[in-house]
């Protein structure tokens, strides 16, 4: 047997092209050594492997996984879906809850809490709130401010002692109440000042932009309406001599003061004490009855009180004298006290 | 290879690593199972949902031994499983025959691509020169036995050229894989 010949053949066998004849040789030269066993044993595993091989070269994995690639987002958008679908099932009661305490929240404000709070601004100093309803209001000096813990009912009441300026918040179903004493004001969104000062004898309105409505007594039918106040009126309401006077002002000039400015226009000279005395909590006095013809315009800002002495001592024919405090009998000193005396 | 840190780019739903694996075994597990299945078209679709679930049910996913075990494995059970779908539908009898004879000596398939073109290089070495050359002409190169009879009247040396020209074009024909170390780095 030619060994080269074998060789030559032996791949073939596999393939079952092999003649009888051929293939009965290469059984013979496979027996008849280990060395031609070995051979015959690597060969078979060679072509086996080569076939397995050219099974594989069929499939392209480049094209396969673009495949598998779609599959995968196929599977990730349904399962997105899926979510999508169980998130608008859990979704939807919140809605409706949420839409429930929503309409409900104005039943939460009824809640009764008729626990009165009272706000204050001391003298000399100003401040600022926001009411439960969501209305500002500033406070002058001295000035105090009561309201409930929650404006349960039809109505929403405050008490005012001294001056302050409110901004409203909108609530047509629900009238803004400010008690002042005898005059009481009926507000449903809007901004005006009102001043009660208890030692002035006067009550003042000043309505800035919507309306308001004046009355007198308890509110609701039994109420005494006087009167319905336009923008740029003042009400002035005398106590002592219960009359009530309308006039057209210079708005501004009545409520500088919640932005930190003193503003006088054709103010005449016992105007302009009052107000200094509010605004620096000092007390000044006027000596000599014919200041009050003199009337000042001014704006003051920054400027303390001795320099606005020094200015109105400037327009006017008049000389200051600062009294040193003095200590009272409970222990506190006086208000600085000053005296304007005409020259 | 550092096979956890394969596993652990599946897990963590690393495209790299899965492209990487997919490409790498791809042709082999599909071979597997078409020699199980003896249907190329349920080898592909056996093979890509086993890749999709691997995908998507990426947290789900233990391996006890290798990851090539672990999808030889798979691939076997699930083209079994076709099978028997396959023989309850068409009473196909001599397919499971067929089907258990192999399952018996399967591990001798459990190839990559490019692991079994390593293994036939091997095997081709050892082989007696002209022998090798047989089965390169024949197998790589598609020659009818005539046609290779013809050739074998060349000289020598050429013939030589020729093998190593072939085996060299037997490495050619591999997907350029891409080394799993430099995919270490990459993501690194």
């Amino acid at each position: 047997m030619n060994k080269s010949e074998i060789e030559e053949i032996l791949p073939l066998y596999f393939d079952g092209n092999l003649s009888e004849k051929d293939k009965l040789k290469v059984e013979v030269w496979k027996e008849s050594s280990d060395k031609n066993q070995k051979i015959f044993k690597e060969s078979e595993k060679a072509w086996q492997g080569i076939t397995l091989l050219q099974t594989m070269k069929k499939y392209d994995s480049e094209k396969a996984l673009q495949q598998v690639n779609a599959k995968i987002e196929r599977q990730n958008k349904n399962i997105l879906t899926i979510i999508q679908k169980i998130a608008a099932i859990l979704i939807l009661p919140l809605i409706i809850s949420t839409l429930y305490f929503a309409l409900k929240k104005q039943d939460i404000s009824a809640v009764k809490d008729d626990r009165l709070f009272t706000v204050t601004s001391p003298a000399g100093m100003r401040s600022e709130y926001i009411l439960p309803d969501g209305t500002k209001v500033y406070l002058n000096s001295k000035t105090s401010l009561s309201f409930p813990a929650t404006f349960s009912g039809n109505l929403r009441n405050v008490t005012l002692h001294g001056e302050a300026y409110f901004e409203v918040a909108e609530n047509k179903k629900k009238p803004f109440i400010v008690n002042t004493g005898k005059i009481n004001i009926e507000v449903t969104g809007t901004q005006f000042k009102a001043s009660n000062y208890s030692n002035e004898n006067l009550t003042e309105i000043v309505l800035v932009s919507g309306s308001i409505n004046l009355f007198s007594g308890k509110y609701g039918k039994s109420k005494e309406n006087i009167i319905r106040l336009k923008p740029g009126e003042k009400a002035n309401y005398i106590v002592s001599q219960d009359r009530i006077s309308i006039e057209n002002v210079d708005v501004d000039k009545y409520i500088s003061w919640k932005d930190g400015i003193l503003m006088f226009r054709n103010d005449p000279m016992p105007q302009v004490v009052k107000r200094l005395n509010h605004w620096f909590n000092v007390d000044i006095k006027l000596t000599g009855n014919d200041l009050t013809d003199y009337v000042y315009t001014g704006t003051f800002e920054d400027e303390s009180l001795n320099q606005i002495l020094d200015l109105l001592k400037i327009s006017a024919p008049i000389e200051y004298k600062i009294i040193k405090r003095h200590k009272k009998n409970d222990q506190t000193f006086s208000k600085m006290e000053i005296e304007i005396i005409q020259k | 290879m550092d096979e956890s840190f394969l596993i652990n780019g599946i897990k963590s739903q690393n495209k790299i690593v899965f492209d990487f694996i997919f490409h790498y075994y791809y042709s082999g597990l599909c071979a597997f199972s078409e020699k199980i299945t003896g249907n190329e078209e349920a080898a592909e679709d056996i093979v890509q949902d086993l890749f999709v679930t691997l995908w998507t049910k990426n947290e789900q996913f233990i391996i006890s031994s290798s990851l090539k075990n672990y999808l030889f494995t798979s691939v076997k059970n699930r083209s079994l499983d076709f099978i028997k779908r396959e023989k309850t539908k068409a009473k196909k009898i001599n397919v499971l025959a067929n089907s258990t004879d192999l399952a018996e000596n399967l591990s001798t398939y459990w190839f990559a691509e490019s692991e079994l073109t390593r293994v036939i290089e091997d095997c081709l070495q050892k082989l007696p020169p002209r022998c090798r050359e047989i089965f390169v002409l024949s197998r790589f190169e598609g020659l009818k036995n005539q046609e290779i009879a013809d050739k074998l009247e060349i000289s020598k040396r050429t013939v030589e050229l020729q093998i190593s020209n072939a085996l060299k074009s037997l490495r050619c024909k591999l997907k350029p894989f891409l080394p799993i170390f430099l995919i270490y780095f990459l993501l690194k």
